[in-house]
């Protein structure tokens, strides 16, 4: 019973993403390991380690861990360091297939979903060096503060404004030519992981202001309702991106956002496209 | 809506979880506390003991009780592998700034009375191996920050794609991004159109080191 309001509390917190705080409450990882290397290979995991509660500064913590022991991911490693050696190593997690972006962190320098990269290939001089997404405000470990990133999200206003008159398929669905649909791919699936916007340096440095620059992963989907023939406030969306040149000019076009973007998106193109449309409107 | 931050302390271990979105998970923690009273303006402690041994202590704190800002801030460009076109970005900055200084500062000798033209000749006869390093310090900022700014430089013009043509572009190849034409924007070309204008901007300035024009 009550571990159960626990886990239900924390799966409801999962509606963001959920924080993994209880060791052997997600053990099926190491429960079933799949094991991609035959040989002992022995790799140091520097993680950044903070805590509120224990009044110290950040500091990075060294664990070392035998890739043969655990499955091939960076997730799969830090559940199994966090199964054996350390419960109260913390991180978001949920679907361990990269669909649902709470696993974003920096790992060896660039930052990427946690469950979608395989561990040999963040080596980097016989360890792993795994942060949380840069420049935000850590809650604790690698769980960082997202609250900014999803009020710039909800400034845009995420969500569909048809005419009135719009037609509709039994009066109900709205209706789009396959061309249009297509217009929309590269932007929909994005999953909000936030590893676009962290890797960006004007990202970084534009906090203040009117929500400062809103960065590749709000303005990739500031574009697909832009996009959306469906969509009938293009002209005040547009408007309201340009009321602050901060929000949308600050892109430097240095492409960080489409390097490291999971799901192979490219946010870079997206903000030009809406710099071109307040150009031409 | 009142936002409250829900401590676990499970063995030992506490978890602050509500810090995400204190607003958010309000709502959403509400079901688990169905006699919770969201209009409580005191902090609410409720106590859950267990037949095992560990005993659950949850507390509500409002988010405006909590201490603010004494979250660190996460490690960024310490930690971050910059890549070329990052790094490239950061030289047109700095470029930038050294030939406005470096113009500022000729400007304003020039104007309290200083011979540039014979400080220029004095430089020369006193260090003259420096000479040619240090046109290619005055060449490389001009070439490479010229470059570099053509490669955004409709950026923010109004204009039309249809009917435009006066940009170069190499055929067939997508290497050079242009705002207004939106092509290249991709990581492999902006890499190459990177190392094209290096290598440009270093071609031209070595040659502009090389060349001596004389006033006549």
């Amino acid at each position: 019973m009550l571990s159960s309001i626990i886990k239900r509390s924390v799966t409801s917190a999962a509606s963001i993403s959920s924080i993994s705080s209880f060791g052997g409450y997600m053990s099926y990882a190491s429960a079933a390991p799949k094991e991609v290397e035959n040989k002992d290979r022995v790799v140091s995991f520097k993680i950044y380690r903070y805590s509120e509660e224990s009044g110290k500064k950040p500091y990075v913590q060294t664990y070392n861990l035998n890739l043969k022991e655990c499955g091939p991911m960076i997730l799969d490693a830090i559940i199994h360091i966090k199964n054996t050696q350390d419960p109260t190593l913390t991180f978001r997690r949920s679907c361990r297939e990269g669909i649902c972006g709470s696993c974003a962190m920096n790992i060896t320098g660039s930052n990427t979903l946690a469950c979608t990269k395989k561990t040999t290939d963040s080596i980097d001089g016989n360890s792993v060096s795994i942060y949380p997404l840069p420049h935000m405000h850590v809650v604790r470990d690698l769980v960082p503060d997202l609250t900014h990133f999803y009020q710039q999200h909800k400034s845009i206003r995420p969500w569909l404004e048809p005419a009135a008159n719009a037609p509709r398929y039994n009066g109900k669905e709205l209706l789009q030519s396959k061309g249009d649909r297509h217009k929309l791919d590269g932007l929909y699936e994005c999953i909000l992981c936030a590893c676009c916007s962290t890797s960006c340096p004007s990202y970084w440095w534009s906090e203040g202001g009117d929500g400062g620059y809103l960065g590749p992963a709000v303005l990739l989907q500031a574009y697909r309702w832009i996009a959306d023939s469906r969509d009938s406030i293009q002209k005040s969306r547009l408007e309201s991106l340009s009321t602050d040149d901060l929000k949308v000019y600050k892109c430097h076009t240095i492409l960080n956002c489409t390097r490291v973007c999971p799901k192979g998106l490219n946010p870079a193109l997206a903000i030009s496209k809406i710099k071109s449309l307040l150009a031409k409107n | 809506m009142i936002g409250r931050t829900i401590l676990l302390k499970a063995a030992g271990v506490n978890t602050r979880l509500a810090a995400i979105n204190a607003a958010k998970l309000t709502t959403s923690i509400k079901p688990s506390f169905n006699s919770s009273s969201s209009s409580s303006s005191s902090s609410v402690q409720r106590y859950y003991s267990s037949s095992t041994q560990q005993g659950f202590k949850i507390v509500e704190t409002k988010a405006e009780d909590l201490p603010k800002n004494n979250r660190p801030t996460s490690p960024h460009l310490t930690i971050y592998k910059l890549p070329q076109p990052a790094i490239l970005s950061i030289t047109h900055r700095a470029t930038g700034i050294a030939m406005g200084l470096g113009l500022f500062g000729l400007a304003g000798l020039a104007i309290t009375g200083t011979d540039i033209p014979l400080f220029i000749e004095q430089f020369k006869t006193l260090y003259p191996s420096l000479v040619i390093p240090t046109k290619f310090c005055v060449a490389f900022p001009v070439a490479f920050h010229s470059l570099s700014g053509v490669r955004h430089l409709v950026c923010h013009c109004h204009h039309d794609h249809s009917d435009n043509n006066w940009f170069i572009q190499f055929p067939n190849t997508n290497i050079i991004f242009w705002d207004a034409t939106l092509k290249g924007i991709e990581v492999k070309s902006a890499e190459t159109s990177g190392w094209i204008i290096v290598g440009v901007a270093t071609a031209i300035s070595l040659v502009l080191s090389f060349v001596t024009i004389s006033s006549a």
